[in-house]
């Protein structure tokens, strides 16, 4: 499927053209679209150092996992919708990118891995999973979300 | 280094399916980015090595 038509129109669209054309609104754009990584990341950081044993050793994880998803849910809304917003201003450049396609292909890896793996893993009580498991998905989690990070801040310096 | 003794100490806790397919989603992730990280590193030295000799 070719997907540069759809890149080319988001451009074109009423979105791409406020970001193009409205340095403030990119600007207030990308502030949160930064702020949400800021948060997306601490959640990530505390929920699997915790996991690790690393941090909040007193607190019981089921609980920091918890309390540490909801907010991980709103960060990855916000990320998204700003996310798609800035995409939409350079879209056409973003397509040649690929950095861009191995940011989208880790988010994507990250977002299924959290819904379809970790999340219904850790609803259960922490005691009774496996310790290797749980210590091999926050590590697994670490280096996905850092790819995301890495690949994304690597599409401003390419 | 308590956290790699109680993995020690529990590892042969019988593991279900979820926990199974876990292990296994989560070594793929770790083979993947190892290849994926190490091909990009390797490409920057290769530039550094064209640029700087």
């Amino acid at each position: 499927m070719e997907l540069l038509p759809f890149f080319e129109w988001a451009e074109t669209s009423l979105l791409g053209s406020i970001g193009k054309t409205y340095g403030g609104v990119y600007a207030i754009g990308q502030s949160l679209h930064l702020m949400a990584l800021a948060l997306l990341g601490g959640t990530v950081l505390l929920t699997d150092l915790r996991l690790l044993n690393v941090v909040l050793r007193d607190v019981p994880s089921d609980q920091v996992i918890e309390n540490a998803h909801k907010w991980f849910k709103v960060a990855l809304i916000i990320i998204m919708a700003t996310g798609i917003f800035m995409a939409a201003a350079v879209a056409t450049r973003m397509y040649y990118n690929s950095f861009y396609w191995a940011k989208m292909t880790a988010l994507l890896a990250g977002i299924v891995f959290v819904f379809a793996i970790k999340r219904p893993l850790l609803k259960r009580p922490h005691k009774e999973i496996n310790p290797l498991v749980l210590k091999s998905v926050a590590m697994a989690s670490l280096v996905i979300w850092f790819s995301v990070a890495a690949t994304g801040r690597w599409i401003g310096f390419s | 280094m308590d956290w790699f003794f109680v993995i020690e100490e529990k590892k042969h806790m019988k593991m279900d399916r979820l926990e199974m397919l876990a292990l296994a989603t989560s070594s793929a992730v770790f083979v993947v980015a190892l290849v994926y990280w190490g091909i990009q590193i390797q490409g920057v030295r290769e530039l550094l090595e064209m640029a700087y000799g």
